[in-house]
Formats: structure tokens, C-alpha cells, sequence
């Protein structure tokens, strides 16, 4: 486990240096028969607007948007091709906070997409790369 | 500034931005509130000045365990930067000589004008940042706006562009501004206010204030060398 901290030792400092293809998490409540029982709903949008009241509040507390960016950062190892620990997590993290019973009381299971967005030419495209199975809204075991 | 003041600043510095990032767990949706108490509670020693030895190895073992945990840093750079304060200052606290506790606190010192220099440098050799089009491709579809209305600013293409080679521009002279204490002075001023608008535009607030922790490090550094 200590060996993890020795890349902190000598840091990359590598920063915003190429904008690639942006994740977009989605999910969709299945039927117990997985049929899917409504549309595509972004998981954990970004707020319409912030005031400057909330702006500056949120330099001293901002825990759902640094959740928000951890789990933007599992999608993007997603499109870098790792489907392992970012997959799981996301599922994890999805079981925990989608709203089921709010949403959809019939739905007894989901999937979760992730699309990239990237510029091609003069437009923002937006590329399937990854469709999960139905999942179960508890955890496996 | 002497050595030990420039030491206890920085702990003291460091301490609050981890009761700060630490609290944040607690709120949130994780299940790890334990691990993140025991954290404020180290980051408390570190603040009040207390068994700095017991605070910063204490903080480095739960960071390396978050870094399992998350398979990696749960908030990039910041983490990053957090580590490598902490693995100084126990540098500092373990070194037997005064010579080598300069060295620990010189090393953090150099790795942040490396922090600006090596990412403005980095950015300059993007054709993307030197146009413009990086920093539109931000606002327009990356991660990282904090609101869909921020996403708007995709349409100032001009004042993007020139906002992005003010910020290549000001990371690549931090080391020139290294040289005189008023310029750097100045830089620093101008540091912050770069990290206050990215932790309101983009929501990274943790970087604003683990970097600002640095600057005493730095200051001290700047006095001893030049």
C-alpha cells in the first residue's frame, strides 16, 4: 500500500494539457424482466446555475461536486479502456443514490451507459463507448 | 522568515486544508466516515502544533489507504499535492541535521514552481492552447464547468483565448518572479486569485487552499536562496 504514495514524491503537474473526450454517465431503470421502463437520465447533473452566494459557499463546502469529479474520473479511465475498479465503483455508487422508489417504483433493476463527448470538426459528438448488464439496485452477495 | 516558522506555517496551513477536504467525507454520500475522523483529528494535531510526527505519518498511512480505497486519488492534484506536503514536513520532522531540513523544505518548495512552470510549459506546446480552442473545448463539453450556464462562456472565444495565454504566460514566469521577493510577491497575489477563479468556475476548491498551503514554504525558500 505505501508504494502508492511514491508517485507524490516526484508529481507529473500535467494539467488540463489536452482536453479529450468528456465522459457523460447515464442510466435507465429495467423492468424485473429487464425491459426498459423509461428514458436515458444523466446520473449526478451539474446544477443549471450557481449565484455568487453558492459560488463562494462552495470554496469552504463543495463535497457533492468533488464526489461529482471522482466519479467523472472513474468514467473517463472507462474511455482510457479500464473496465475493472471504475466500473465497479460506479455501479456502487449508483446503487446507493438512485432515487428507485421516487423515479420509477417498478423498477427493480438498471443499466448505466457512458457516452464520449469530443469535438469532431466543428461539433460536440457524443460516442457510446461503454453499456453496462442490468444491474440490481443491491449489491451482488 | 526562519526555517521553523516557515515549518509551523506550512503545518498549520496544511492541518486546516485536511480538516477542510476531511469534514467534506463526512456530508457526503461515502461510507468511509471513520477513516475521514480519524483524519480531522491528525489534521487537528497538525493544526494546533501537537506530536507533528504522530499528525503527518498518521495522514500519509489514511492517504495511502484512500489511494487504495479509490484505486488512485479520490481528487487528483490536490491529493497529490497533500501527499507531498505531508511526505515533507516528515521529512523535515525525521531529518537529524538542520542542513538536510532545509533540503525537505526546499524540495517542496521547487516542486511548487515546477507545479506552474511544468504545466504552462506543458500548454504551450499544445497548438490547441495556443489558439484558443483547449480552453473552449473546457467550457463547451469537459467535465468540469460547475454549472451548465458556465458552459456559455464556450461562446467568448476571444476572451478565452486571451485568458488562456494569461494563464500560460503567468505559470511559465513563476520562476522568473522567483528571483526578487516583490515580484514574487506578486505572483503569489496573482497564484491565488488564478486558484480562487478555477474553484469557482470549476468547482476545485481543494486546490485552492492545499496550494495556498505551499506558499510559506516557498516564501522561506525564495529568502534563503536568493
Amino acid at each position: 500500500m505505501w508504494w502508492r504514495l511514491l508517485p507524490a514524491l516526484l508529481p507529473s503537474w500535467q494539467f488540463f494539457d489536452v482536453i479529450g473526450p468528456a465522459p457523460r454517465i447515464e442510466y435507465r431503470w429495467l423492468s424485473s424482466s429487464a425491459s426498459p421502463v423509461g428514458a436515458w437520465r444523466p446520473f449526478r447533473p451539474r446544477p443549471a446555475h450557481l449565484n455568487a452566494a453558492q459560488l463562494i459557499g462552495r470554496l469552504c463546502w463543495n463535497p457533492a461536486w468533488n464526489e461529482t469529479l471522482y466519479v467523472m474520473r472513474c468514467a473517463e479511465r472507462v474511455l482510457e479502456g479500464d473496465t475493472g475498479f471504475p466500473v465497479a465503483e460506479l455501479a456502487r455508487r449508483m446503487r446507493r443514490e438512485l432515487p428507485a422508489a421516487q423515479e420509477n417504483p417498478q423498477a427493480t433493476l438498471f443499466e448505466m451507459r457512458i457516452l464520449a463527448a469530443q469535438r469532431q470538426a466543428h461539433q460536440i459528438t457524443y460516442l457510446p463507448v461503454y453499456h453496462s448488464a442490468a444491474l440490481t439496485l443491491r449489491a451482488p452477495g | 522568515m526562519s526555517l521553523d516558522a516557515a515549518v509551523r506555517l506550512t503545518a498549520l496551513c496544511t492541518g486546516l486544508a485536511l480538516l477542510q477536504s476531511s469534514a467534506e467525507h463526512l456530508w457526503g454520500t461515502d461510507q468511509q466516515r471513520g477513516l475521514f475522523v480519524l483524519r480531522m483529528g491528525l489534521a487537528g494535531l497538525l493544526v494546533v502544533g501537537l506530536y507533528p510526527l504522530v499528525a503527518t505519518s498518521g495522514l500519509l498511512l489514511t492517504g495511502a489507504v484512500i489511494l487504495q480505497r479509490c484505486d488512485g486519488p479520490y481528487n487528483g492534484g490536490s491529493d497529490r499535492m497533500s501527499l507531498l506536503l505531508l511526505l515533507c514536513l516528515l521529512a523535515v520532522h525525521l531529518a537529524p541535521t538542520l542542513r538536510l531540513q532545509e533540503l525537505a523544505l526546499g524540495y517542496l518548495a521547487c516542486q511548487v514552481l515546477l507545479s506552474y512552470a511544468v504545466s504552462g510549459w506543458v500548454n504551450l506546446q499544445n497548438p490547441a492552447w495556443r489558439n484558443g480552442q483547449a480552453l473552449r473545448d473546457v467550457f463547451e463539453f469537459s467535465s468540469y464547468p460547475a454549472s451548465e450556464s458556465l458552459r456559455g462562456w464556450a461562446a467568448w472565444p476571444r476572451l478565452l483565448w486571451a485568458l488562456g495565454w494569461a494563464v500560460m504566460l503567468f505559470e511559465l514566469l513563476m520562476p522568473i518572479a522567483f528571483l526578487h521577493t516583490a515580484s514574487l510577491c506578486v505572483a503569489l497575489v496573482v497564484a491565488g486569485v488564478f486558484h480562487l477563479a478555477n474553484a469557482c468556475v470549476f468547482g476545485l476548491n481543494r486546490f485552492l487552499w492545499i496550494w495556498l498551503a505551499t506558499y510559506p514554504a516557498l516564501w522561506w525558500f525564495q529568502a534563503r536562496v536568493i
